[in-house]
């Protein structure tokens, strides 16, 4: 198999503070790989130096068999870039965003023209053609910036935070636009802090934060490592349970205090809701469902993610 | 938030569009801010530049053999920069901040809920334009006086004669401005009304000097009236019927300017 | 441009990419070119009002020792401001506005192309409005009959230089600049170089200890350069002022080339 990217002891540094500490991945060519973490774990800043916009401070990167400092013209050749913010050429309007963009790679006018109505369709945006961007909402512009990504038929898509900010119905719209590149063999690069997004996308991970990896593998490989089969969701009048800790240690069970819930680790829910209830624990609500990565990260760093 | 909001965000005195950003620099020269510094730059920066350049450095070479002006080149141009000045603030100041009040950042939208009429708002809104210059040429005509341009006790009534002038544009403007959707064409009123307005309007020179019909057509500006009215002023050499005329006469583009603005306000924002 | 061609990832300069950047703003400017158009007719202006107007109240000057009519002494001064202000509309606010407003720049260093192609191509499309600004003015003044020697000719590629100089200086005074107001101070500094610049009147008409300041001043240098070319009079001093302008050219689009690298690639 070949990789798409690979990072070994990856390091960026900004002054005395340092956002990656060594970090190192592989991206398979083909697959799609995410970058999950809280805000300021070192996912944009990681993004950033494969891109080839920020330099590497130390370690070493491959991308698409380049290294960086040397080819970044030729990496960002085969690139395509979806940056946490759109930055859309409000100048113009969204086919004319396309057009220039291929310019930007040399593409001919003639072929960007058609390239632009060709992606302008698959992003479902060929009405809005002759509009200025501005008035575009949140999840239009989103899939114009995928487009504007798509220009250079790239061989490596990276997205940063795809879906953040967007409604529910734009999210998943968006998701099946990516599920479309990646069955048409680009390899996906993306960010994210919405677990339940590299859970539908991605087919391996790795869990960031503060600069380093915590964990890295497939979305259930990193579940059924880190956690539970299930997790139950208990509610009290009071915030918390005094019972429902030494309880807990009594019958082996894991549990995680949040503000307003505590999480109780169990392959089977519904046996240890029964077990807790037997013991005299009484929750106002409660409820039982599958681990996430969500629960992954919580069990990582004792944090949640978007905290 | 759109481009306008983020941008009215960062700069809470004046707000513009895209497009009004892509003409921002055709109006540099004569981009005069609201804030005090605004009125610092113009009251005394301007002055004073001018002054020393063209009054004092250029009319070396006009007064050098006895000129045609009857008085000296410096004496003739401090009142004509005083009123063209009041031209350019006025013609501004009714067009991209005028704009951003009625349409970018929606305050006279607001204001209307209020039980403030429309009436006041025209009002209030080519007054306050004047009210700030008034300010502005206090001062200007303050360095006038340093310099020695004052030469009759009328001459105090030039920061009041100037902020005529500075209405008499200020109220058509905001009247054309209420109407218009964008700003783009916003660029060639300063550039095909303002600029030659500047230079043709008798502050520099006599329009006498002009071709017959630019002659003519400078007469019907309220620029040439506001210059002559403050140069007036300032020799003290008055005569009843032409300072009259030249008040009367810009008074009356305040009028119907105000009588537009008011229209356009209403239709714009449909109260 | 040898200085630039290489930034710290060294990524060099392809010959055709600075070139988008032209496009990109020919494409941003099509539904409102009339305003780059408009703005060749505002020296014109100048120059029928200063020249003509103004002519007729000051008479003849006196230049070097040589009578000439005021219209024609004034003509190449204010040939050079148009070229300034050509190359400074679209390196200041404009450029601010694809730097830190809307990120432009982000979004085509993504591209292949490179921080040197985006200021060379920024810069380039700056001097060409400068210098139609200027070809414009040209053609105008030799419709007037204010030109007098073929030497005339080479104001234009002396025009394309001060627009050089303006640009790149712009492009560096607008990597200082951290909001809208900040560039309040802008005609604050056009302002004084514009009425300063000996257009007006020759620099003996300056207190002796004010010469050597004008002079300094770079629109000087090419105003002073322009009238030179324009009354067919020049001399070894004018390779003074073309070593200047290339000198600050240089100078500040290295300099704002090396701002520009941590605004946008940090």
């Amino acid at each position: 198999m070949t990789t798409a990217l690979s990072a070994v002891d990856l390091r960026k540094s900004f002054g005395d503070f340092e956002a990656v500490k060594g970090i190192s991945f592989e991206v398979p060519t083909g697959q799609t790989f995410s970058i999950l973490g809280p805000n300021g774990a070192g996912k944009s800043s990681t993004m950033k130096m494969v891109t080839t916009v920020s330099p590497v401070t130390s370690g070493s990167l491959t991308v698409l068999g380049m290294d960086p400092t040397t080819n970044g013209r030729a990496i960002r050749a085969r690139l395509g870039v979806v940056p946490q913010e759109d930055i859309l050429d409000s100048e113009m309007t969204v086919r004319e965003n396309l057009v220039m963009y291929s310019r930007y790679f040399g593409i001919s006018w003639a072929d960007a023209r058609t390239k632009a109505d060709e992606l302008l369709k698959f992003v479902q945006l060929a009405d809005r053609a002759g509009d200025k961007v501005e008035p575009l909402s949140g999840g239009m512009k989103r899939r114009l910036t995928i487009a504007r990504a798509l220009v250079n038929d790239p061989s490596l898509v990276l997205l940063d935070e795809p879906t953040t900010g967007l409604d529910p119905q734009a999210r998943h719209l968006l998701w099946d636009r990516l599920y479309q590149l990646k069955e048409q063999g680009v390899s996906l690069l993306l960010t994210t802090h919405y677990m339940d997004e590299a859970e539908q996308l991605a087919d391996r991970l790795i869990i960031m934060d503060n600069g380093t990896i915590s964990a890295e593998g497939s979305p259930t490989q990193l579940i059924a490592e880190h956690c539970s089969k299930e997790v139950v969701e208990l509610r009290f009048d009071n915030r918390t349970s005094p019972e429902l800790q030494s309880v807990a240690e009594q019958s082996g069970l894991r549990i995680e205090n949040l503000p307003d819930r505590t999480l109780v680790y169990a392959d089977d829910g519904d046996a240890a809701l029964s077990h807790l209830a037997e013991q005299g624990v009484h929750p106002t609500g409660t409820l039982i469902r599958r681990a996430t990565l969500e629960d992954v990260f919580l069990a990582l760093t004792g944090r949640s993610l978007n905290e | 938030m759109t481009a306008v909001e983020r941008i009215a965000a960062q700069s809470a005195e004046t707000s513009f569009s895209r497009s009004g950003l892509l003409h921002f620099f055709e109006y540099q020269f004569v981009r005069l801010r609201t804030g005090w510094r605004g009125i610092v730059v113009t009251g005394v920066f301007t002055p004073v530049l001018f002054l020393l350049v063209m009054g004092l450095g250029l009319g070396e070479l006009v007064d050098r053999d006895a000129n045609e002006l009857g008085t000296s080149y410096l004496n003739y141009i401090g009142p004509g920069l005083l009123a063209t000045t009041a031209m350019q603030w006025g013609s501004q100041q009714a067009l991209w901040p005028t704009m951003a009040e009625i349409r970018w950042e929606g305050g006279y939208k607001a204001a209307l809920v209020t039980p403030l009429t429309v009436a006041e708002l025209a009002a209030g809104h080519i007054g306050w334009i004047s009210a700030r210059f008034f300010m502005a040429g206090v001062l200007f005509s303050g360095v006038l006086a340093g310099f020695g341009i004052a030469q009759s006790w009328w001459f105090l009534l030039t920061p009041l004669a100037a902020t005529l002038t500075c209405a008499a544009f200020a109220a058509p403007i905001a009247a054309f401005t209420s109407l218009q959707g964008n700003d783009h064409l916003f660029p060639l009123i300063m550039r095909f009304v303002v600029i030659p307005l500047l230079l043709f309007s008798g502050a520099f020179f006599p329009i006498t000097n002009l071709p017959a019909v630019l002659e003519w057509i400078a007469r019907l500006t309220p620029s040439w009236h506001g210059v002559e009215l403050c140069r007036d002023l300032s020799s003290g050499d008055l005569a009843l019927g032409s300072t009259a005329l030249h008040i009367l006469y810009p008074l009356a583009f305040v009028l119907v300017g105000y009588i537009g603005t008011k229209a356009g306000i209403k239709k714009t924002l449909g109260t | 441009m040898t200085a630039l061609s290489n930034d710290s990832s060294g990524r060099s300069s392809q010959s055709t990419a600075p070139f988008r950047m032209v496009e990109r703003n020919a494409l941003a400017w099509r539904h409102n070119w009339w305003v780059i158009a408009s703005g060749a007719f505002e020296p014109l202006f100048y120059l029928l009002g200063l020249g003509f107007g103004m002519g007729a109240l000051v008479g003849a000057i006196d230049v070097n020792g040589v009578e000439m009519p005021y219209k024609n002494f004034v003509a190449p001064g204010l040939m050079a401001s148009a070229a300034m202000n050509g190359a400074v509309f679209d390196t200041t606010m404009n450029f601010w506005f694809k730097l830190k407003q809307e990120r432009t720049f982000d979004a085509i260093l993504n591209t292949p192309l490179t921080l040197t192609d985006i200021v060379v191509g920024e810069l380039g499309w700056s001097v060409a409005r400068g210098a139609i600004y200027a070809l414009f003015f040209l053609i105008a003044m030799a419709a007037l009959g204010l030109t007098t020697s073929w030497w005339v000719l080479l104001t234009l590629p002396a025009a394309i230089l001060i627009a050089w100089m303006f640009g790149s200086l712009g492009i560096y005074f607008t990597t200082y600049m951290r909001t809208w107001t900040d560039f309040d101070f802008l005609p604050l500094i056009l302002m004084p170089l514009f009425l300063a610049s000996t257009t007006f009147f020759t620099l003996q008409t300056y207190p002796t200890w004010a010469r050597p300041i004008v002079q300094a001043t770079p629109l000087y240098q090419g105003a002073a350069l322009l009238r030179n070319l324009s009354f067919g009079t020049p001399g070894w001093n004018d390779v003074g002022h073309v070593v200047y302008m290339v000198v600050l050219s240089a100078l500040c689009t290295r300099a704002a080339s090396k701002r520009l690298g941590p605004l946008l690639q940090s």
